[in-house]
């Protein structure tokens, strides 16, 4: 038989859970949580104190980040100019217009006054020698997916030497090596519509696997909660994107980015990007990346 | 402004940025200090009300599991926590990813439980 440890925490507005088939790897296992409290710590757009809220209440002068923030911050901003903006971090105004201001760890409705309807990721800036960031206008960033990515490579790092485990940030996955049976790990790709049931199943070894989803969360008007950067309206062709790419902060961004580009032109950037996906419409028509099932 | 030039690189820098990030230093350990004891919370979604039952040994999550259920969709979908979550969600799925309105409501009824364990 062998060993596993299992373990769960409260996290990043989510439930995280790790698993590794191995069982002396507490230690490992307490520094990848250590990982997701860090960065938690550094981007909640939700605590004052958090470096990310500072960050916020300084506008048109240069900042100097954190290794974290910095480069949470640096690659939303690559993503948001690749796709043009169909990602873009200074979307959380768009949501707050929306009624998606719930704190995730308590629930409690939560303004932030730095609400501009009409800024965009261009009016961020880093300097990657400097290591800082300005924001040439009042505005909070949402590092909400980016965040969560990172904690998810950065406690994949922890727990690589251990080869086979899974790492369960609400749905966002990382597994590496195989499962306790010595294969693969199989996952199921949540079904858009019908609770419980999976509408695709992959095998998956040292990937991440992310899904965005309009079920997720849907707002007090009914509205779905991904919102088109674009034009600050939800995105509706989609109903779900995952993604399977070497790291979960890649699928992360490029599913939300997916989502909001649609079937089509969704499928290309993943394409471009060599990365697999499976794209799902509100008419459960299923779009996928040629290689997906390999 | 961010500089476009950025752009050109970016597929080499989407997928092995990670690898060099975030800065590799140790982070801080901080173990979860809980009240040993069953604990009960609710959470709430559109689909209607789920409770969770936390159980807490040596200070850490042991398991946490659906106490009631009180939504349209039948809560044996819903991921259980430890030791649960080792039996498998089914005998062909180890994971699954996308996170639903009912894993939210019992997210939150575990955090509402946990807030009586500190």
């Amino acid at each position: 038989m062998i060993g596993v440890a299992v373990r769960s925490e409260v996290l990043m507005g989510t439930i995280v859970t790790i698993h590794v088939v191995r069982d002396d790897s507490d230690d490992a296992i307490d520094r990848a949580f250590g990982w997701f409290r860090e960065i938690e710590r550094r981007c909640s757009r939700f605590d004052e104190r958090s470096e990310l809220v500072q960050l916020s209440r300084r506008t048109g002068e240069a900042v100097a980040a954190s290794p974290i923030l910095f480069e949470a911050v640096q690659f939303a901003l690559l993503v948001a100019a690749d796709t043009a903006g169909a990602f873009d971090p200074t979307v959380g105004r768009h949501m707050e217009t929306r009624g998606f201001n719930r704190e995730d760890r308590t629930g409690r409705i939560v303004q932030n006054r730095v609400c501009r309807s009409d800024v965009t990721y261009r009016d961020v800036e880093v300097d990657p020698v400097r290591r800082t960031i300005t924001l040439h206008r009042p505005l909070l960033l949402d590092l909400g997916a980016v965040a969560k990515g990172l904690a998810v490579d950065a406690a994949a790092r922890e727990l690589h030497p251990f080869e086979d485990f899974a790492i369960d940030a609400g749905g966002d996955l990382y597994l590496g090596g195989r499962n306790p049976d010595g294969r693969p790990w199989t996952i199921g790709i949540r079904h858009p519509r019908t609770d419980g049931a999976v509408i695709a199943s992959l095998r998956i070894s040292d990937k991440a696997v992310c899904t965005s989803g309009d079920y997720e969360r849907i707002g007090p008007d009914a509205s779905r909660h991904i919102i088109d950067p674009r034009t600050g309206g939800a995105a509706f062709t989609t109903a779900s994107v995952t993604v399977v790419a070497p790291t979960a902060l890649a699928a992360d961004a490029l599913a939300t980015a997916a989502f909001v580009l649609g079937p089509v032109e969704g499928i290309r950037l993943l394409e471009r990007h060599g990365v697999e996906g499976l794209i799902v419409t509100p008419a459960l028509e299923c779009f996928e990346t040629p290689a997906l099932h390999r | 402004m961010s500089a476009p030039a950025a752009t050109a690189e970016l597929p080499a820098a989407l997928l092995e940025q990670a690898a060099a990030t975030p800065a590799p230093v140790v982070p801080e350990v901080v173990k979860p200090q809980y009240k040993d004891g069953t604990y009960f919370g609710w959470g709430t979604s559109r689909h209607g009300d789920i409770q969770a039952q936390v159980v807490i040994e040596n200070g850490r999550i042991a398991a946490a599991t659906i106490a009631q259920c009180l939504t349209r969709y039948s809560c044996s979908v819903i991921a259980k926590l430890p030791p649960q979550v080792a039996e498998r969600q089914s005998p062909e799925t180890d994971y699954v990813s996308g996170a639903t309105q009912s894993t939210n409501a019992f997210y939150y009824a575990v955090v509402e439980a946990l807030s009586k364990a500190k």
